[in-house]
This record gives structure tokens, sequence and C-alpha cells, in this order.
């Protein structure tokens, strides 16, 4: 899985595609497939020890499970459900795209995605991290951020922070606000100052949690593990594959 | 003291975009810090950082408009 690489890719896709695609709705497609079903798979607290299931990797990636949130197909089909019910193509399209974005991500650690469920369950896996998500939600930011993954999460966050200005209340008063509909919604119910929260909060999130879970990960969890930026790593963790 | 002239303690100062830059980077940094000592409280999602972005918002410009002034008084 990635970590923040999930809350920066939707900026850097606005940054790209401009006026064509909504911010909060590739937002919202990026965190869809994960954000109704990662309790379950870390268990209920921090240490990983209140274990819900018995196959966390199978709930999670598998089908059956919930890897089915995991597959192109789940982004249309979502999709065509917000272009029903808002009548938005931009929305739509938004959330696919999004959605795409987390699962192609997923798809660099060792047990990856159903990317073409329902035809097949095969999972597409490109191995340049492992899968922790089975130990708990503490180990795996340990052997995430000491890994490739902490590598292509820092890949994201230097991105947006060269793309800086799309951060800045000019370019959300000049380009975000007045191209999407859902600002104007917020801006009804809301002051702008409750607006630029909701615009930024992602990446202020995605990059202050990429400094913190390094400083953790590195120098003040109990277990100190150290940078292995070896294909699959790191080593120290059991080898899973899909389910 | 009740002295201050109300010119000087009403006009909106300008605050340079270099501050807030730097705002911003000690507001990333502190949650980070925060983090580093109590990760989930804070880094298990973006939706627990809403809060804090929020009062960071609300805070730049009480927090660089008085920095401004005081430059302003200071030069
Ligand atoms: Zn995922």
């Amino acid at each position: 899985m990635s970590w923040a690489a999930h809350d920066l890719e939707p900026y850097l896709m606005r940054a790209k595609l401009g006026g064509a695609v909504s911010l909060p709705f590739l937002l919202i497609g990026s965190y869809s497939p994960d954000i109704l079903t990662k309790w379950a798979v870390y268990g209920l607290d921090f240490s990983g020890n209140n274990k819900l299931v018995d196959d966390p990797v199978q709930l999670h990636r598998g089908f059956p499970g919930v890897g089915f949130t995991h597959s192109l197909f789940f982004g249309i089909v979502v999709g065509l459900l917000i272009l029903w019910l808002s009548g938005s193509r931009m929305w739509a399209f938004s959330f696919i795209l999004g959605n795409w974005a987390h699962v192609l991500s997923d798809t660099l650690d060792s047990v990856g995605v159903m990317l073409l469920w329902p035809l097949t369950d095969w999972h597409l896996h490109f191995d340049a991290w492992q899968y922790v998500g089975q130990a708990g939600r503490r180990v795996d930011a340990i052997a995430y951020y000491t890994s490739l993954g902490g590598v292509w999460d820092i890949l994201w966050a230097v991105w947006l922070l060269w793309n800086w200005r799309i951060l800045t209340t000019d370019y959300f008063r000049n380009e975000i606000y007045p191209k999407d509909h859902f600002w104007h919604w917020l801006g009804r119910r809301a002051s702008e100052t409750v607006m630029l929260t909701v615009y930024r909060a992602s990446a202020f999130f995605g990059i202050a949690s990429i400094i913190g879970w390094f400083v953790w990960a590195l120098l003040v969890n109990e277990y100190q593990a150290a940078l292995d930026w070896s294909l699959g790593g790191p080593q120290w963790t059991p080898r899973v594959g899909p389910p | 003291m009740p002295s201050a002239s109300p010119t000087a303690g009403s006009a909106t100062p300008r605050i340079p975009g270099s501050w807030s830059v730097a705002y911003w980077v000690a507001a990333v940094l502190i949650y980070a810090a925060l983090g580093t000592q109590l990760p989930q409280a804070v880094f298990l999602g973006f939706w627990q950082s809403l809060p804090y972005v929020l009062v960071f918002h609300w805070l730049r410009p009480k927090v660089l408009g008085a920095l401004a002034r005081g430059r302003g008084a200071a030069a």
C-alpha cells in the first residue's frame, strides 16, 4: 500500500489537467479504496494487537473480501453513480482518475491489486516494497517509511513542493474556485477560510506526515529500523504475496 | 497604555509573501513534530489534520499581522 502518496497525487493531477478535473472528487476517489476498510485490515488500535480478521490480506486485496475496491471496474461503477446522482461529468471523471491513481500506486507493493476484477482475480504487483498491512499500522508505518515506499511518498511531496504555487490563496481564488461548482456549493455554506482549509488539508497532511513518519520510524519508535531501499524491502518483514 | 493612536492600531500592514511561506513551513513542522510523539492522534488520516489546518488558517493573519505591525513600529 501507499501512504501519503494517496493524499498528494490528486493535487498534481489537478495541476496537470487544470479545469477539466475537480480536486475534491480526485481526493474522494483517491481515498475511496481504503477509507471504509483500513480499520478492519489493521485492527482497531495503532499497535496491531487487536486483530479483527484472520486474514487481513485476503480482506483488503482479495475476493471474497473488499479487494474489488482496488480495481479499475470499481472506479467506473462509482464514477457512473456520481454522474447519475450529480449530473457532473467532471466530478465523475475526477473520482475515476483519483481511484485509478490509488489502484495503480498499490500495484507497487508485494500483494498488488485485482486490476481487472471481476474478469479475473489475478493480482498485478511490482514488488517494489513489501505489503505489511497484516502486521498492524505501527509495524506497517516502520516498514513502509524505511522501504522504497517512503521514497515513493517523497517523490510526490517534492513534485508538489515544486508546484507550490497551486496551494496559494491567489491560485485558489483565480483557478480553483471559478472552475468547480463544488466550491460554489461550499462557499454558500462556509467562509473562505473553511474552503482554503478543505482545499489544502490533504496536501498539508501529506507533507507533514511524511516528515513526521520518517523521523518516527528512524529515531523515535522502540524498534528503530534502518533505511532499506532494496527492491522488495524492507528485508526484515515476512514475505507476503497475493491472497 | 491606552494612548496608542487609532490609526496606528487599525492600519492593516502588508504581509510579505515570503512570511506566509515561512508560516506554513513552521505549521507543517509543528504538526510533523506532534506526529512523532503521538502518531495515532494526528497521522492516521488527513481528517485528523482538518481542525489543525483550520486553526493555522485562522491564526495566520493574526500572527503575521502582529509581526508586520511590530516591524512597522520598529522602523
Ligand atoms: Zn489501497
